[in-house]
């Protein structure tokens, strides 16, 4: 153990989890991009539309919540090519996987943030004469997204971390290249600090994940107190 | 309205990413165009001018990474290069998890797998595969510690080696989903031998943390990394079987293909390069 | 109030039960141009539903409502018959994401398409009409009951409609904040808007309104003139009412008078 090792284990860290950087970030927004229209769309369709569909969206919603993520991307990783008899690559494996997924969640935050925007908005936006999907899209929603921020904002990190179950269908992000370091390290010889690519990788994610629950979360509590929603 | 307009560009910037996205997976269940195409693999490569090669860049010194110029390199690129460089072609490396280069080589978006992979019936029955070019033994690893303390030279067969370890109650570390974990679980049902005394590791080096520890008290592994993790402990072999051989995997099929890296690799072996690349990696000669 | 002018609003025999509590029993009125009418009476006699049924927020279960001789309740599109009857709200309902502005300016928007400018220009000149274009650009959250009540009304008059239906618009508010919004509703009279309000404010009605009704128990009961209703009423009901009204608003005359009650 030395100085200069260290900090050489540490540079190559940073050169080598920085490839998996736009990896990690393209199946976090892929993921929670789908699970925001599934997720907004099953709220919408829950408390304006309401039976049967709701009953279909809570199934929906106990059944993602209920199963573990890995059980999720390994079945459509796997179960979804036996189903069709076509194989599926892993970017659209596991964004289809951590999206469907984060729907579940994202609907119910979405709906609860529907329900307190109160009926009186929608009778007042129809009594100036707007349609029904004119009241949603100009004040019901508007007003909905922005009450469900700090709930998205936690469900954002969440998909940021679980992402990281990508390196496990191959796919090259922050996981996987903190993996390849470790072989490198191997066959350099540098056993001690095999726990370093993961440490730094922890580093990352948390550089991720911080701003967005401290600061995002605080501003959308401030702004919601601005308005008085 | 002042207070719609940049929400409004905001709204309509989110409302493309999801639809990209959406449309990006959705166009994965979209039914693949026609019959297959009458060019074959080879063909195609060739017209290219490159292959592209599926390997899991992690297991040194098969396959692994230089840390300098960021090339996969190892004793699989080497044998590699040499295959392409005598089909006229160059390489695009994929790198990609060990356990999805079998389901990715079958979702068309690699040409070949090389990384150390072993032919196993499951895989032949799957897969078309090239001619072996490199046979692993499986060995059983103890402490040099151990080995001495427990008055062990080396057991006659792998039989042997369970039920010295089941009278003892000793516990045995695998890699899990390696053809060594397979060997282990099989033979402890014959046994016996208690599951709760068989540990496996997802990664090698915790595993070895254990052995060194006396945490558990032997490893079944390939050669190759045994000899590669007794550069860093006291390790000593006391058993040795041949394993299953090493081959380059392909779709099934694909005969041109496969006509034409058996040939390279018969060369290979013919002329002793295969020899030479095992010197040069210090993995046993094959 | 004259035979002259054209019939607004007519409400024909509206009926609205919910449940198996029958709440509007045929209920019939009209409003003409320009005319005032005041609905009053107990909580609970379905002042609020009949507002409900004439726009179709509720429709009634038996009945018809006309909008300058067409129909409301039979409308192939409703939504354009709503765009043509305000609606002002016992609890203002403004758009809480939205400035003062924008929330008299949407519709405008949304509804009647007009464009940008065009809808920002009507809603500054509903906000002057209703003494709020000064806090424009303020949100609700910013501003007191009686201004966002102001501005409520002035999103329903940027609509131009043939009427406007006023609910209980000051009974949520503080004693202090009420006669500004009365002043607004006053001078709306003064400009010849035809208003349909439901209110306890009896100097509002005394002051302009064309005839007042008293509405109990689904029915309405008695109507008449302003004078005829509050000094002398026919009906034992209203007489009741109207002394239990003055009790209040003496007691409310008095926590004004004495600060910090």
């Amino acid at each position: 153990m030395s100085a200069s090792e260290v900090a050489y284990v540490l540079y190559l860290s940073f050169i080598f989890l920085a490839k998996g950087i736009p990896v990690t970030l393209a199946v976090t927004a892929a993921s929670i991009s789908i699970g925001f229209a599934l997720g907004l769309s099953m709220a919408v369709a829950r408390v304006f539309i309401g039976f049967p569909i709701s009953g279909l969206v809570e199934a929906y919603e106990k059944f993602f919540r209920g199963v573990p993520d890995l059980v999720i991307i390994f079945l459509i990783y796997f179960g979804l090519p036996a189903l069709t008899g076509r194989p599926i690559a892993p970017f659209p494996a596991i964004s289809l996987a951590l999206g469907l997924r984060s729907a579940a969640y994202q609907s119910q935050i979405f709906r609860g943030a529907l329900e307190a925007v109160t009926r009186d908005q929608m009778d007042a936006a129809l009594s100036v004469g707007m349609r029904v999907h004119q009241a949603i899209t100009h004040i019901i929603l508007p007003q909905a997204l922005r009450i469900s921020l700090p709930g998205w904002a936690s469900e954002f990190a969440v998909v940021i971390k679980d992402s990281s179950y990508a390196f496990l269908l191959g796919l090259m992000d922050l996981m996987r290249s903190a993996e390849l370091l470790r072989a490198s390290l191997l066959a350099m010889g540098l056993i001690e600090y095999l726990i370093i690519p993961y440490a730094i990788a922890a580093l990352i994610y948390f550089a991720f994940t911080f701003p967005i629950s401290r600061y995002l979360a605080s501003w959308a509590v401030r702004k919601r107190v601005e308005l008085g929603l | 309205m002042g207070a719609l307009e940049p929400k409004t560009k905001a709204a309509i910037i989110i409302t493309i990413i999801i639809i990209g996205a959406v449309a990006y997976v959705a166009g994965y269940f979209t039914p693949k165009p026609g019959p297959a195409p009458a060019k074959s693999l080879y063909d195609i490569i060739k017209e290219r001018g490159y292959i592209v090669v599926g390997t899991s860049a992690d297991y040194p010194p098969f396959e692994y990474i230089n840390e300098t110029t960021g090339e996969i390199v190892g004793f699989d690129a080497d044998v590699m290069n040499y295959i392409a460089d005598k089909l006229g072609v160059s390489i695009k490396w994929k790198d990609i998890a060990f356990d999805s280069l079998i389901p990715t080589l079958k979702a068309g978006d690699i040409d070949v797998i090389i990384a150390a992979m072993e032919l196993t019936p499951e895989r032949a029955a799957e897969l078309g595969y090239s001619t072996p070019y490199y046979t692993t033994k499986r060995v059983v690893v103890v402490l040099k510690s151990f080995a001495q303390a427990q008055g062990i030279t080396a057991f006659e067969s792998f039989e042997d080696f369970m039920s010295f370890f089941k009278d003892h109650g000793f516990k045995i570390g695998v890699q899990s989903g390696t053809t060594h974990e397979d060997r282990v679980m099989g033979a402890a049902s014959k046994f016996g031998f208690p599951s709760a005394n068989i540990v496996s590791y997802p990664k090698a080096d915790t595993m070895f943390m254990d052995l060194s520890a006396n945490k558990i008290q032997a490893v079944v592994v390939d050669e190759a990394t045994a000899v590669e993790w007794s550069e860093q402990y006291d390790l000593v072999t006391v058993y040795k079987e041949p394993g299953y051989p090493l081959v380059i995997f392909m779709r099934k099929g694909e005969i041109e293909l496969q006509d034409a890296i058996n040939a390279a690799i018969l060369e290979m072996l013919a002329k002793g390069v295969v020899a030479d690349l095992a010197a040069k990696w210090g993995i046993p000669p094959p | 109030m004259g035979g002259m002018r054209e019939k607004v609003l007519e409400v024909v025999d509206i009926w609205k039960a919910y449940g198996s509590l029958q709440v509007l029993k045929g209920v019939s009125f009209d409003v003409r141009e320009s005319e005032i009418k005041v609905i009053f009476g107990p909580s609970g006699a379905g002042k609020s539903t009949l507002l409900r049924c004439i726009n179709m927020l509720t429709p009634p279960d038996r009945g018809e409502v006309f909008l300058r001789g067409e129909s409301v309740t039979r409308a192939r599109d409703v939504h354009k018959m709503r765009a043509r009857i305000g609606m002002v709200f016992q609890h203002f309902n403004l758009f809480n994401h939205l400035t003062a502005l924008d929330n008299v300016a949407i519709a405008l928007r949304v509804v009647k398409k007009l464009p940008k400018a065009e809808a920002r220009r009507r809603a500054l000149e509903a906000l002057r009409r209703v003494r709020m274009e000064e806090w424009a650009s303020h949100y609700p959250a910013q501003l007191s009951g009686g201004q966002k009540q102001r501005v409520a009304i002035a999103r329903a008059i940027a609509m131009e409609p043939d009427i406007i239906l006023f609910d209980e618009p000051t009974s949520a508010l503080d004693p202090e904040l009420i006669d500004e919004v009365l002043q607004v509703m006053l001078d709306l009279a003064r400009d010849g808007t035809t208003m349909l309000v439901v209110t306890h404010e009896l100097d509002f009605a005394r002051a302009v309104a064309d005839e007042m009704m008293f509405l109990d128990s689904g029915v309405i009961v008695e109507r008449g003139s302003p004078e005829q209703m509050l000094t002398s009423p026919k009906s034992e009901r209203v007489k009741a009412f109207l002394r239990k009204i003055e009790r209040l608003e003496l007691r409310r005359r008095e926590r004004l008078a004495r600060p910090g009650v």
